[in-house]
């Protein structure tokens, strides 16, 4: 077999020849048993192939579906950015974004005992910044301050407070609009004196009456999460840190406070 | 060689097709992505943490993607990139010598002949060449167009139909036992010869 027809074989397995070429290949098929044959043997190797791949591949781990879930919510809103402008984005997330954020997230509405999706994604935002590196920002402090104060407006709920914290008791160091598996949220990432790491997740909710503070163990971290109003909050941090419980009634106070 | 026509229409970027359809196109891709990262680390485990850093870094530079390029081919640039970084990784690079074979063995127990045959393709599959693994991972099993291949391996057409050949003809030859020289020796009625077990 030349090399013409030896690259058309391949061409003809992978659906490469056009209409005519297939047709004249097919003929040359008819008289060359040989060549079938290794035709044959080249499609009972891909059904092989396919079938051990799928078999070993198996179902993607939940992290990995949680991922894909995260990437399509970015891509889309990042859809939103490109096909309105930043502009009428922003004054979309400004002045629509109670609608957009009761559309898109879950809703809740009654307390629960089982982990409410925030504080799982919480969980997942945490493990994520920390292990790869994201968790750092080249912005100045003052840049961060300016954000964190200006973001709360992008999350739709009709008043959302941060907390107000000692600045000797934790350093911010992201601030950031984060998309969830289904709508938005805003992500802090802070370091403690001890240089742990804490990410705290503020998502827009139904108003629910829950004045608790929870603490949860997910994903081997641990999680504080309570409620103010129509605004969740949830502080995420590693299972052995032990003031974790102490830095988020801080918060949780603050923000009641304030 | 006369490719076929390229008569499938890109859909508008802003198109409700495009929109509804995000997701299980991404689904998808992150099926493919699966799959492929295995031919490259071949380690379940490796290829799941190279995907997901994959999808840890999508998420970071989706500001970077643009609706009218090809989802696809733009996360396989993000899983290259991430394989070469990890490459320089040397635990990475010692975990995955040669470890697709145990992961063969425990995944598809060779226990009918219908499962030896199964075992011992993705075994021979393992030992190509990873030019070779990489092209018909892409083309073979996940059914992509050769341009489109060929544009996430960053390699000329013919060089990918090229490795595309011998690698189905290296496996070929491996499964019948003759080394991929593809000798053309079979029975006489054209059918390949029983396949023997390799040790």
């Amino acid at each position: 077999m030349n090399g013409e027809r030896q690259a058309d074989l391949h061409a003809y397995i992978d659906g490469e020849l056009d209409a005519e070429r297939r047709m004249a290949f097919e003929a040359f098929l008819a008289s060359n048993p040989a060549v079938a044959a290794r035709l044959h043997d080249y499609l009972h190797q891909r059904e092989i192939l396919r079938h051990g791949f799928a078999r070993m591949a198996g179902d993607p781990p939940q992290h990995t579906e949680s991922l894909t879930g995260r990437l399509y919510g970015r891509l889309r809103m990042e859809r939103v950015v490109r096909r309105f402008g930043p502009l009428a984005a922003a004054v979309l997330l400004l002045v629509g974004g109670a609608n957009i954020a009761a559309l898109v997230h879950h809703q809740q509405k009654t307390a629960s005992y089982a982990v409410p999706e925030f504080a799982e994604e919480a969980a997942e935002m945490h493990a994520t910044a920390v292990s790869h590196s994201l968790a750092f920002s080249d912005l100045s402090p003052a840049d961060l301050k300016a954000m964190a104060e200006g973001l709360p407006h992008r999350l739709g709920a009709a008043t959302v407070n941060l907390p107000a914290l000692e600045p000797n008791l934790l350093t911010l160091v992201r601030a950031t609009l984060v998309p969830l598996s289904s709508g938005v949220g805003l992500q802090f990432v802070y370091r403690e004196r001890d240089g742990e790491m804490l990410t705290l997740l503020v998502v827009a909710e139904d108003p629910i009456d829950d004045r608790g503070l929870h603490a949860v163990e997910q994903r081997g971290l641990q999680l504080v999460y309570w409620r103010n109003g129509a605004t969740a909050y949830t502080l995420a941090g590693s299972r052995s840190d032990g003031d974790l419980l102490v830095v988020a009634k801080k918060m949780a106070d603050s923000v009641r406070r304030s | 060689m006369a490719c076929r026509a390229n008569t499938w229409k890109q859909p508008h970027p802003w198109s409700d097709d495009v929109t509804f359809s995000l997701r299980s196109q991404l689904s998808d891709h992150v099926r493919t992505l699966r799959r492929y990262a295995m031919t490259l680390v071949r380690n379940r485990d490796d290829a799941e943490d190279l995907v997901q850093e994959t999808l840890v870094r999508a998420i970071a530079g989706a500001r970077t993607y643009r609706p009218e390029a090809n989802l696809r081919s733009w996360l396989f640039g993000i899983l290259h990139n991430v394989h070469v970084s990890d490459l320089r990784r040397d635990q990475v690079r010692t975990r995955a010598a040669a470890s697709i074979e145990p992961l063969v063995r425990s995944d598809i127990a060779p226990n009918q002949p219908d499962q030896v045959e199964l075992a011992r393709t993705m075994e021979a599959f393992a030992r190509l060449p990873e030019d070779q693994r990489r092209a018909l991972m892409l083309v073979a099993v996940d059914g992509l167009s050769y341009q489109e291949a060929a544009g996430i391996l960053g390699i000329p057409l013919g060089t990918l139909m090229s490795r595309l050949a011998r690698g189905r003809e290296a496996l070929r030859g491996d499964l019948r036992g003759d080394g991929g020289r593809g000798d053309g020796s079979r029975r006489d009625d054209g059918r390949p010869a029983p396949l023997r077990v390799v040790k």
